[in-house]
Order: structure tokens, then C-alpha cells, then sequence
């Protein structure tokens, strides 16, 4: 059973399936109505539901993927681990000539200074390249063991720790994370659900670029605790207020429509003699005293569309097409009645039934902004960045923190000493020979 | 000098090194090599201030639409190739890299790009914006490198059977390890941008740090693809020929992220 887990085989089996299974989930749209699927798959449609590739990321069989890659991350990583430390903390230091010629570096040279002069030439020569040093002595021979950077043998480790607690981190964000809008006008506070705190909308602003497209949304907002302001920030988009493991985000707006206040020109067509703006709320009259006029703004849709029944309704709440249904009454007679539109002043005259004297513009409107805050917990977040943190350190230990490890064989043969060297590097042999071969150089020009 | 000028500036000099490229290819001489290598150099010291212009005329990051950031990739590229060719004298290699760069900048010129820069919309107002594109895009041109020189490397093998005389200086294992050095590179690039810059950005602006948005999802694709590829290099020591079919599927999966979600599946990153 450990070996079946701890094999590279499956690491590269579960690889495999692993990206057919992710690309799977982007060719199939996912989270969308039964009634959606039907349309598109057709007979296939219940069973794409059934086996969960329309939840992909969330069906129990792509989640087994992810813990049996953990486990195997896991049981790779521990099998190994044991024998990496005792080779990093407790080196051996002993070698033999034929270990030493197996190595991919090697080489043998003499010296005809004695042992004691060479090794010190050799040592110190080490460790001006940076290297850390053992040794020990055996009779007629020392044995040295130089290496450094041998933090990169744990490099791969530390990447496959970083990725097990980001993939702990998903687990916990997907099992016990939190999320839900909350709509708030200005002045407006509501309890946040689970909580014993309030949140309280004190401003919102929209800021617009030149252009009219919008640049930001600002919302001024309080925690309320035990009727207790407890602290006040403004957040926009990109800048969230955190408080107690929960984090507010600027995530929409909308606009209350219940009775927004309109303003509307009324003019005689016959000359400039007469013309007035009022302002007025949807729902109440407003008296021209001078003229005995009286203008009734009775309904107001945001976005005007005729439905197939010619009935009027708003195709959306956002104010594509404002319009404001309007009565006049000049001297108690009718004198206008119909749909104006913000957008197509000129389309009034067409839908009153009453020809009069009276001219009917809709100018302008001011309805009040509400903003969408996200409330959002999310325990597991910590543990991602974490692991992060843990994969990007390991990345480069693994990549630009290569070891390199030289051994040497300090024989005395009668006058003379032997030198037998040699060194394995896993990646960048080039660089590790070029090392290699400047090492030996200077030891033995001296 | 405009913004624009001095992009088609950037462009003629990529051009005309790939052409100098090209010319070494079939004459080998040396100097014709050393000449495209200044020019490319030129047109990525002239990119650079087309980019810094940009930039200041826009007061934001270079890479807010599809325009900007072909660009800027072309711009990632060049600086790829200046600084693997510096360290590992790729010189074959040259011209079909430079051609890469050629088309992100034709791409980039064509109509149908929108180059205006308009007014950024509130996600996007931060210097995660920075930090995110540049060093994915980075990390992408690293892969691109090592595309080419997979290509190369699977030409070289297939070549070989055939008796025709092997180029002394850019052996295929010389080919297979410089692909390699490429994805150590472009690896980490891309980890820490794409996913790891990624997902810190998408936690602040959208409060959530990971959505299986289609980006997301190959983004991290991608990402498997050269895990796949390092551990059967690494562990299982294959080299050469799968290696090289493993980083042109990987740098492919990298293209589809960067280009091809965009325009075929919906997601949030829509804008780019």
C-alpha cells in the first residue's frame, strides 16, 4: 500500500487525470439551471448532472483526486524524507575509491607536496568557494566532504508542503467559508447574519471618469456593536475593511426605485411666454398656481419596455431608459397624459391622446443609491497564503539553490600525496563542472 | 515621437533582426547573428519607451486591454531572447523566437485590437494590476522560449536518423537542456504571478482567492502541464524527445490561457 502511494507513477497517473478532469470542467459550463443543461445536452443533460461534471470542482470524485494526490504528495515526500536529513545532518564522511569514481565528476592527481600541505591548500581553497567542510582522518588518508546550498536538497519538500496547505486551506475555505451580499442604503444598518455586530452604511458615493464610465464606488461604513460605534472606514474596490476574521467588500450598487424624485419642464408650445421646471416625487401633484396647472407624476419605471402584451414594465433595474408616466390637468380639463422619457424628449407628444396647448419634458431624476457590500469569512485564506509563501521559497531553493557536494581522498603515497576528487550535482552540472575544475586547477598549481 | 511611432519603430527593428537572423541561418556567418542581436536590442530599448510612454499618457499599468498586453508580451519576449541568447548563445534558435515576437506585435497592430486607452474600471485600479500581468507575462515568454527550442530539439531528432551533417553548435541535448533552464525560469515566473499574485489580487478585489474561473481554472492547467513536465524529468529522468512533447503542450495550455479564454469561454476575466 506505500509503495502504491508513494510511487512517482501515480504522481504522474494522477497528473494526467487530474488536468483532463480541470480541462473537463471548462468545456462544460459550470453551476447553471437543469433547465440550461436540457436545453444544450439534451438526453445527456441528466446525466451530466448526476455524475457531477456540472458541479466539476465540487463533485466528491474530483475532490478523491485532490486528497488521493495529497496523500500521495504525502507518503512521497515522508518515504524520502528520512533519508534526505540523515544525508544532509549526518553525512557520511568515509567513502571509498570506487564510490568516489562512480560519482559523474572525478578526478586523480598527485602532489609532490606532502599530505598535511596539500590538504590545507585544498580546504582552503574550498572555502573560498563557499563551501562547509568535514573530515576525517584514517591512517595514511583524510577523507573530506565539502558542500553547500544543501537547504536546495529540501527545496521539491518545500513546495509539496506549500501545496498540501493551500490544498488545506481550499478545504477548509470550501467546507466552512462564508459569503453573502448585503444591500445598504445610506443610513441604513443591518445585523450581520452569525455576528453579534451591525453594519451601518454611512455614505455612498459613485465616482465617474471623465468619459461617464464609473471609476468607484465608496462606502463609508461602521461596525456597530451594542449600539457602540466601534470603528469607521471608507472601502472602494481593492480595499476591503477587515474586522474580526470577516471582510467587507464594495461588490455592487443599485438604486432604490421606490420613489425617486423627478424633475419635468412643463411648456406652452405656443411661444417661450411660459416655462417651468418642478421638481416632484413619483406619486404626488404638484400646482402650477399662476397657470392653474396640476401635474400628477403617477408611475416611474428605470428601464421602459413594452411586453408583447403591451403592458409597460422595467426590463432591469438600472436606468437604461427612465420614464415617468404623467397626468396634466389645465383648468380641470386633461391637458397631457402619457409616458415621457428622459432619453427621447421628443417621443412625448406622440403617446398624450389629448392635443393641447401644454408641452411636458422629462429632465432629469435623482433616485437614491444603495450599495452592495459582501460580507465574507473565509478561515481557510490564511493557510493559503501561507502555503504560498511555502511553494515560492521551495521554487527557488529547487531551481537557484542547486547543492553541490565534493569528496575528496588525501592519500600519502611515500613522498608523494594522491588526491582523489569527485562530485554530483542534480541539475546545472554544467556550472557545478566549471566549479569543479577551478577547484582542482588551484589545488594543484599550489 | 508618439507612443505609436515609436511601437512600429520597435516592430521594423524586430523585423528587420529576424530577417538578419534569418540570413545567418542559411549563410552561417557569425556576423550577421551579431547584428540582429544589437537590432533586436535596439527595438526592445525602443518597446521599453514606447511602454514608459504609454504608461504616463494613460496614468496606468501597460496591459488594460488586448493591445497593450500583446504588446507587452512582445516586449516579455524580446527580453526572453536577449537574455537566454546573452547567457547560452542560441543563435539558431534566433529567428524562429523573433518570428513569435513578430506576430504578438502584428496581432497587437491589427484593427481589430481596440488601442485607445480608456478610463480603467474600478477592479482593475490597483497594483496588483502590475504585479500580476507582468510577471505571468514574463513567465509565459520564458515558456515561449522553450517552445522553440522543443521545436527545435524534436526537428534536430527526427533529422538524425537521416544522414544529414549535425550542426556542431547547438547540439540537441544542448537544445533539451535549454528548454529546461527556460521552464526554470519561466516556472516560478509564472507560480508567482499567475497564481500566486493572482489569487492575492482576486481575495482583495472580488473576496474570494479562487473561483474555478475559466483564467483560474488553465491558469492552473497550465500549471500541471509543467509540474508533469518536471517531475518526469526530474524523478523519472526521461529527457529529450517526451520532455520536449510535454513543453510544447505546456506552453500551447499557456497560449490557450492567455489568449484563447478570452474569446471562447466566458469568465470573469473577460476584459482581458
Amino acid at each position: 500500500m506505500m509503495n502504491f502511494f508513494s510511487s512517482v507513477k501515480l504522481t504522474i497517473f494522477l497528473l494526467i487525470i487530474i488536468i483532463i478532469a480541470t480541462t473537463l470542467g471548462t468545456l462544460i459550463p459550470q453551476g447553471r439551471s437543469p433547465e440550461a443543461y436540457a436545453e444544450k445536452y439534451g438526453d445527456w443533460a441528466p446525466f451530466l448532472m448526476k455524475s457531477g461534471i456540472t458541479r466539476l470542482y465540487q463533485s466528491p470524485w474530483y475532490l478523491t483526486l485532490l486528497i488521493l494526490f495529497s496523500l500521495n504528495i504525502i507518503t512521497c515526500s515522508l518515504t524520502r524524507i528520512k533519508q534526505k536529513f540523515k544525508r544532509a545532518f549526518k553525512p557520511q564522511i568515509i567513502t571509498q575509491e570506487k564510490k568516489l569514481k562512480a560519482l559523474n565528476l572525478n578526478k586523480i592527481f598527485k602532489s609532490l607536496q606532502p599530505l598535511p600541505q596539500v590538504k590545507e591548500n585544498l580546504l582552503r581553497e574550498l572555502k573560498s568557494q563557499g563551501y562547509k567542510i568535514r573530515e576525517k582522518s584514517e591512517q595514511d588518508q583524510v577523507h573530506v566532504l565539502a558542500r553547500k546550498r544543501f537547504l536546495g536538497r529540501f527545496g521539491s519538500d518545500t513546495v509539496h508542503l506549500g501545496i498540501l496547505i493551500v490544498v488545506i486551506g481550499g478545504f477548509i475555505s470550501g467546507s466552512s467559508g462564508y459569503r453573502e451580499n448585503l444591500a445598504l442604503s445610506p443610513q441604513e444598518t443591518k445585523p450581520v447574519p452569525e455576528t453579534n455586530f451591525s453594519l451601518k452604511l454611512n455614505q455612498f458615493e459613485t465616482l465617474y471618469h471623465p468619459d461617464g464610465s464609473v471609476k468607484d464606488w465608496k462606502s463609508t461604513l461602521s461596525i456597530i456593536k451594542n449600539n457602540r460605534k466601534i470603528l469607521t472606514k471608507t472601502i472602494e474596490v481593492n480595499h476591503p475593511l477587515s474586522f474580526q476574521g470577516f471582510v467587507f467588500y464594495q461588490s455592487g450598487y443599485g438604486w432604490n426605485w421606490r420613489n425617486p424624485q423627478v424633475e419635468i419642464v412643463v411648456e406652452r408650445k405656443s411661444g417661450m411666454s411660459f416655462s417651468k421646471p418642478i421638481m416632484m416625487k413619483v406619486g404626488e401633484k404638484t400646482l402650477i398656481k399662476d397657470e392653474n396647472i396640476e401635474i400628477n407624476c403617477m408611475y416611474f419605471v428605470p428601464d421602459f419596455v413594452l411586453t408583447e402584451e403591451n403592458k409597460v414594465t422595467s426590463r432591469s433595474l438600472k436606468p437604461n431608459n427612465p420614464a415617468v408616466y404623467v397626468k396634466a390637468l389645465e383648468k380641470e380639463n386633461i391637458a397631457f397624459s402619457g409616458w415621457l422619457f428622459l432619453k427621447y424628449p421628443e417621443f412625448d407628444s406622440g403617446h398624450s391622446q389629448i392635443d393641447s396647448g401644454l408641452s411636458l419634458k422629462f429632465k432629469d431624476f435623482k433616485a437614491e443609491q444603495y450599495s452592495v457590500i459582501q460580507i465574507a469569512k473565509d478561515p481557510g485564506v490564511t493557510f493559503v497564503w501561507i502555503g504560498c509563501v511555502f511553494v515560492m521559497i521551495g521554487l527557488f531553493l529547487a531551481f537557484y539553490f542547486i547543492p553541490r557536494e565534493l569528496r575528496f581522498m588525501i592519500k600519502k603515497e611515500n613522498q608523494n600525496t594522491k588526491i582523489l576528487a569527485g562530485g554530483s550535482a542534480l541539475k546545472a552540472k554544467d556550472f557545478f563542472k566549471e566549479e569543479f575544475d577551478k577547484i582542482i586547477q588551484s589545488s594543484r598549481k599550489t | 515621437m508618439t507612443e505609436s511611432t515609436l511601437f512600429l519603430a520597435a516592430f521594423i527593428c524586430y523585423g528587420i533582426s529576424a530577417a538578419l537572423y534569418f540570413v545567418f541561418l542559411f549563410r552561417e556567418k557569425e556576423k550577421w547573428a551579431i547584428t540582429g542581436y544589437k537590432i533586436i536590442f535596439a527595438g526592445f530599448i525602443i518597446h521599453t519607451i514606447a511602454l514608459i510612454l504609454r504608461t504616463v499618457e494613460s496614468g496606468h499599468a501597460p496591459f488594460t486591454n488586448m493591445y497593450e498586453s500583446l504588446s507587452f508580451l512582445a516586449w516579455s519576449g524580446a527580453f526572453a531572447y536577449i537574455f537566454v541568447e546573452g547567457k547560452y548563445k542560441i543563435r539558431k534558435a534566433g529567428p524562429y523566437f523573433i518570428l513569435i515576437i513578430i506576430v504578438l506585435m502584428a496581432l497587437a497592430s491589427s484593427p481589430l485590437m481596440p488601442k485607445e486607452a480608456k478610463p480603467l474600471m474600478p477592479a482593475l485600479q490597483s497594483y496588483w494590476l502590475w504585479l500580476h500581468v507582468s510577471v505571468t507575462l514574463l513567465g509565459e515568454a520564458f515558456f515561449a522560449m522553450a517552445f522553440i527550442t522543443s521545436i527545435m530539439y524534436l526537428v534536430a531528432e527526427s533529422k538524425k536518423k537521416t544522414p544529414i551533417k549535425q550542426k556542431k553548435t547547438l547540439s540537441p541535448e544542448r537544445l533539451d537542456y535549454i528548454s529546461y533552464r527556460c521552464i526554470a525560469v519561466g516556472f516560478p515566473l509564472f507560480t508567482l504571478g499567475g497564481l500566486v499574485f493572482g489569487m492575492i489580487w482576486a481575495y482583495k478585489a472580488w473576496g474570494r482567492y479562487w473561483g474555478w474561473d475559466p483564467k483560474e481554472v488553465w491558469s492552473l492547467i497550465t500549471w500541471f502541464v509543467f509540474a508533469l513536465y518536471l517531475h518526469t524529468r526530474v524523478v523519472m529522468g526521461w529527457k529529450g524527445k517526451r520532455s520536449a512533447v510535454i513543453a510544447v503542450i505546456g506552453f500551447l495550455t499557456a497560449l490557450f490561457t492567455y489568449f484563447g479564454v478570452n474569446y471562447l469561454l466566458a469568465g470573469l476575466h473577460s476584459y482581458l
